[in-house]
């Protein structure tokens, strides 16, 4: 699957983020550039006259290939950074560096999935699979393919006839994941992706996502209130402070891969960097949902 | 070993008892109805026939017009003034409203004008028709598809706006083009609401082409009961009224019918 990567990106219109061809060979040349710099990336708003700084001089290099989470209390701009490297909004201050180039627009080089289903409730699991195909001119035979083959792979065979509403929750997870993955994106952008499944789906979408990063090694950026979410799955948990957002601190998770987000809670570094992260989480006022 | 009752055995009571219901509705809104005809009728030998004019006499004069091919004439009439205005007012009111829907800032400022000419009661426009497209269909037709249009367009422009935008935010981010972006998530997102419209338009069109027909014609189902008014010809009059009953409940039944087809799609 990682094999086909036919010029998809090529197509794309003018004026838009960065193409794909160009990316893949600048990945290759300088091996330690980053895919994402996050550079003095300011973000304010303005309310009733007030300024209210949401993120403040935040840097943060991403290489390729890395699992980053973003954790942080409500409000601390988790989504508004993530927005920004979506190219939906741009920083005030600072840029969002993609591949060497400004983020300047929707950044079509990712793919990007949200605790909210937008899965396009009038199409089928397969219709959905393959919009993103259709867009990037793939025939018809040729994207009926691929999402074939991406539905299969997050276990979805015998639904992909099936509408969103006929799915469970965690079958619509998946559909989305799959969409996601079918036009294969180098890099992928997780807004609390399992925030609203109970927990046993929650663990089993982990490591879902563990074994399919695992085969692909795609860069993803990862946000979550869940800290041991964040440990499980990341080689980097990047903290952010109460509003205005700043990087408060960025903690390597040194634990073997392949992991198992199940066992891995019992390793001992686990439950050190889970204590590190509670001190660093000013949790006593933390509330439940965000998506400031 | 429990005794199992089998499916036989058991009947769900609320069964029957939902049966009886609708026997009882269905038999009493015939009873109803022919209480009330026959009241009527009874009642015809003590009020004044000129003004109140009784059921047998008005369907005698629907048998005079189906006989001497008054009704057809007539009917045809305001059935193509209906289906002109509302095919133009439904063309414009869902372009419009789309147009509107994914452009916020054009919509702004075409809001007020909107909003005016709006506010006006339609009907206050037919003079106006008059003058500009003379006494026959096209007058009807306008008026018709400016009632029609507003009901559609109001409902278009909002569900096109109200469609999530973290839907459009996805595809954006697939590549889609502005023009993408609406065919694949804006009209399609909006697609109930526009059906809404369209449903609730129906009566707006009986409406218009009726009040354009009171207004001046030599033709149509409103030139009966205007012209049988005249006449001071009560039984005419209500025989028109009949037929309007008629004509709203077939245009109603069809667009229930047609928009319960396409909204099964999205269930």
């Amino acid at each position: 699957m990682a094999a086909v990567v036919p010029p998809l990106l090529q197509s794309q219109p003018r004026g838009r983020a960065v193409s794909g061809e160009a990316t893949v060979a600048a990945g290759a040349s300088q091996d330690a550039a980053p895919v994402i710099r996050l550079d003095h990336v300011s973000k304010w708003f303005f309310k009733v006259g007030a300024r209210i700084a949401v993120l403040d001089d935040i840097n943060v290099d991403i290489p390729a290939g890395a699992f980053i989470t973003l954790v942080g209390p409500s409000g601390c701009g988790k989504s508004t950074l993530f927005n920004c490297i979506a190219g939906f909004i741009a920083p005030e201050r600072g840029a969002v560096i993609y591949r060497g180039q400004p983020v300047a627009g929707p950044n079509i080089g990712i793919g990007y999935m949200t605790q909210k289903d937008t899965l396009l409730p009038w199409r089928s699991v397969l219709a959905n699979v393959m919009l993103p195909l259709n867009l990037r001119r793939l025939t018809a035979a040729e994207a009926r393919e691929r999402a074939t083959a991406a539905i299969t792979r997050v276990g979805l065979n015998g639904f992909a006839g099936h509408m969103p509403a006929e799915l469970s929750g965690g079958m619509q997870k998946r559909a989305a994941l799959a969409r996601m993955l079918a036009y294969n994106p180098d890099t992928l952008l997780m807004d609390e992706p399992f925030g609203n499944v109970d927990v046993q789906l929650k663990l089993q979408l982990q490591r879902e996502l563990l074994t399919l990063w695992e085969a692909e090694r795609k860069t993803v950026v990862f946000v979550t209130h869940d800290l041991e979410e964040a440990i499980a799955l990341s080689d980097r948990v990047i903290v952010l402070s109460r509003r205005p957002g700043r990087v408060k601190a960025d903690i390597r998770v040194e634990l073997p891969r392949p992991r198992d987000p199940i066992q891995i809670r019992f390793e001992r570094t686990f439950q050190d960097i889970h204590k590190q992260l509670w001190s660093l989480c000013d949790v006593a006022t933390d509330e439940e949902d965000d998506h400031g | 070993m429990a005794k199992v009752e089998t499916m036989d055995d058991v009947v769900d009571p609320a069964i029957g008892a939902a049966r009886r219901e609708r026997l009882i509705v269905f038999w009493g809104r015939i009873g109803v109805t022919l209480g009330l005809l026959v009241a009527w009728q009874a009642s015809g030998a003590h009020i004044d026939q000129l003004i109140f004019s009784t059921p047998i006499e008005i369907a005698k004069r629907l048998g005079e017009w189906v006989g001497d091919g008054t009704l057809w004439q007539n009917l045809l009439v305001t059935a193509e003034e209906i289906v002109l205005g509302y095919a133009l007012g439904a063309a414009a009111g869902v372009g419009l409203g789309l147009l509107l829907g994914s452009f916020p800032l054009v919509a702004r400022i075409f809001d007020p004008i909107l909003m005016a000419v709006y506010g006006v009661p339609k009907i206050a426009f037919g003079p106006l028709f008059i003058v500009w497209f003379g006494i026959n269909l096209t007058p009807k037709v306008v008026i018709t598809a400016l009632m029609v249009f507003f009901f559609v367009f109001l409902s278009t422009y909002e569900g096109a706006r109200n469609v999530d935008r973290d839907l459009i935010r996805v595809v954006k981010l697939m590549g889609a083009s502005r023009w993408q972006e609406r065919s694949l998530v804006v009209i399609p997102g909006a697609l109930p609401a526009i059906m809404l419209g369209l449903k609730l338009a129906i009566p707006e069109a009986l409406v218009g082409a009726i009040v354009g027909e009171l207004i001046v014609s030599s033709r149509g189902v409103g030139y009966l009961v205007q012209f049988s008014a005249s006449q001071l010809d009560s039984a005419g009059v209500f025989a028109g009224l009949f037929i309007l009953m008629v004509l709203a409940l077939v245009f109603n039944s069809a667009v229930n019918y047609a928009t319960g087809r396409t909204g099964r799609k999205h269930a």
